[in-house]
């Protein structure tokens, strides 16, 4: 099964995609902003779809519009005093009806609408990993040079602004890190399933826990483990790899639950 | 009398705040040098935590203008000055994934550039500060399995572990037991003696400010009292404010 090239392809793609995920759900997830992810991927639907009417290769589009995207979800929750969900709500339908207008007006291009709507691990290309290996890499060296900035930040706000943490530019950082993670892993496990992968890696870490670094270390070790089952798994028994992926990733969780709870 | 601005701490001129057309602070003014320990009283609503936030900047005054360190508040990056306790540990999630010492590493970031990595020196630091606080047993523990006591001296190391100047103390005992409560004032007043670390210290426990501080602030939306302790006990409006109870500030203290 290695010996494949689709296959060795998807390993690689996804185990990079999934460990940024875990990285930054985590922050998310404790920031109480965890429906980003979803609220995003719905953007990515109504920015794909611009770009295919264009003719335009869809990530391109996708990549400015999600980030204008998550900077419009951080404002209007800082300013306009919204909850966090009630912004992501907003941001997120107009995205999907843009979408859904761009694919109804120009009747040709709903097949490809779809293939991202589902993902496809197994069909992406020699530049989709090198797309997604680089810009994984650069989510992961941020995150490693603004490390205190962050953790400071989503353990408290208030504290992280008298100790001299730009806190507005270090939310910004984190969102805009998180709109391009999910326009990478919209390829990956596609539209629908996307804020899976920046929940449950991050949670499932929560129930073992035994402080914040090791909080991300395992986060990233459910996430690549839940790829390489998942692609694993799907092959074997030939069923779709992304919500395999999704499934084993619930699978760990409630593993560790339980572990946890007795 | 010339003043000397360099042992300023705090300015406070004319501060004035509210929400819409609700007055929360009007015209309250005040100078907090180094070396002083301010015990701010009032009762709940007077405005004493939105006093703390606006001097932090976490809040902007309507009117009036606030100094910290000779800086106006909104310029003001000098954080490594300042330990700050909030109040009742209210803007923290207690069941965050951290450990002790990584929650009081956080304290040192005032004095940290980009990158913000931390040396064997910051180690050192935190150790230390977590021995004299005596919760160096609980170094490697979540803070999700502290107590109330235990969290809030994590939270003190966190404030204190960069020796500030000035150290802000939002209601610090609510959470913990009398005897407790004593270490912890026993703690900060040898600071203060000591160090000379100016304190503000915001509370409802009357008979620790009349035990403590040299100087107090009484709040009702406006500013009643301001100066020394002596001033305070002999003050007629402050006796008909709290009657029987400045007597028990008086018996406190002597």
């Amino acid at each position: 099964m290695l010996s494949y090239g689709f296959i060795q392809r998807a390993f690689v793609a996804g185990i990079f995609v999934a460990i940024v995920c875990s990285l930054l759900g985590t922050f998310l997830v404790l920031r109480n902003l965890s429906l980003i992810g979803d609220g995003l991927s719905h953007v990515s639907f109504g920015a794909i779809a611009l770009g295919l009417f264009f003719g335009v290769y869809p990530i391109y589009i996708a990549l400015p519009v999600v980030i204008l995207a998550s900077l419009l979800i951080l404002k209007l929750t800082e300013k306009a005093k919204l909850y966090g969900d009630a912004a992501i709500g907003i941001v997120s339908s107009v995205g999907i009806a843009s979408g859904v207008i761009l694919a109804s007006v120009s009747k040709g291009f709903n097949i490809d609408l779809f293939s991202y709507l589902f993902g496809n691990i197994l069909s992406i290309s020699q530049e989709d990993v090198l797309l997604s290996v680089i810009l994984s890499g650069v989510v992961v060296i941020v995150i490693t040079l603004f490390y205190q900035d962050l953790f400071s930040l989503t353990f408290s706000q208030e504290l992280a602004q008298v100790t001299g943490v730009k806190t507005n530019k270090i939310s910004s950082f984190l969102v805009i890190l998180t709109a391009i993670t999910v326009v990478l892993s919209v390829r990956i496990v596609g539209i629908m399933l996307v804020s899976s992968l920046l929940i449950l890696p991050a949670v499932t870490s929560l129930q073992i826990s035994r402080g914040f670094k090791t909080t991300l270390f395992f986060g990233a070790i459910f996430a690549a483990t839940s790829v390489f089952l998942g692609i694993f798994i799907s092959f074997i028994l030939n069923i779709p790899t992304g919500a395999t992926i999704v499934l084993v990733n619930f699978g760990m969780f409630c593993l560790t639950y339980f572990v946890k709870n007795n | 009398m010339r003043i000397n601005m360099s042992n300023v701490v705090i300015v406070a001129d004319k501060v004035t705040f509210g929400y819409d057309i609700v007055p929360v602070l009007k015209d309250i003014s005040f100078t907090i040098k180094s070396g002083d320990f301010i015990g701010i009283v009032g009762h709940n609503g007077s405005g004493k935590t939105t006093l703390i936030k606006i001097i932090l900047g976490l809040l902007t005054q309507k009117e009036g203008k606030v100094k910290l360190f000779d800086y106006p508040s909104h310029a003001f990056n000098a954080w490594e000055k300042i330990g700050y306790l909030p109040q009742n540990l209210s803007v923290i999630n207690p069941i965050f994934p951290a450990t002790v010492q990584e929650v009081v590493g956080l304290g040192l970031l005032s004095s940290k550039k980009f990158p913000k990595l931390f040396s064997k020196k910051d180690q050192d630091k935190i150790n230390t500060i977590l021995v004299d606080l005596k919760i160096s047993d609980l170094k490697n523990r979540l803070i999700s399995r502290l107590s109330g006591g235990q969290l809030q001296r994590v939270m003190l190391a966190r404030a204190l572990v960069n020796h500030p100047e000035l150290l802000i103390l939002d209601e610090p005992t609510n959470a913990i037991d009398s005897d407790t409560r004593k270490t912890f004032f026993s703690y900060i007043s040898t600071l203060n003696k000591k160090h000379q670390t100016t304190i503000i210290l915001i509370t409802h426990d009357i008979g620790c400010v009349g035990e403590y501080a040299n100087k107090v602030l009484y709040l009702d939306k406006v500013a009643l009292f301001y100066g020394s302790f002596d001033e305070f006990k002999k003050s007629e409006k402050m006796v008909d404010v709290f009657g029987k109870e400045l007597t028990h500030f008086i018996s406190h203290r002597h």
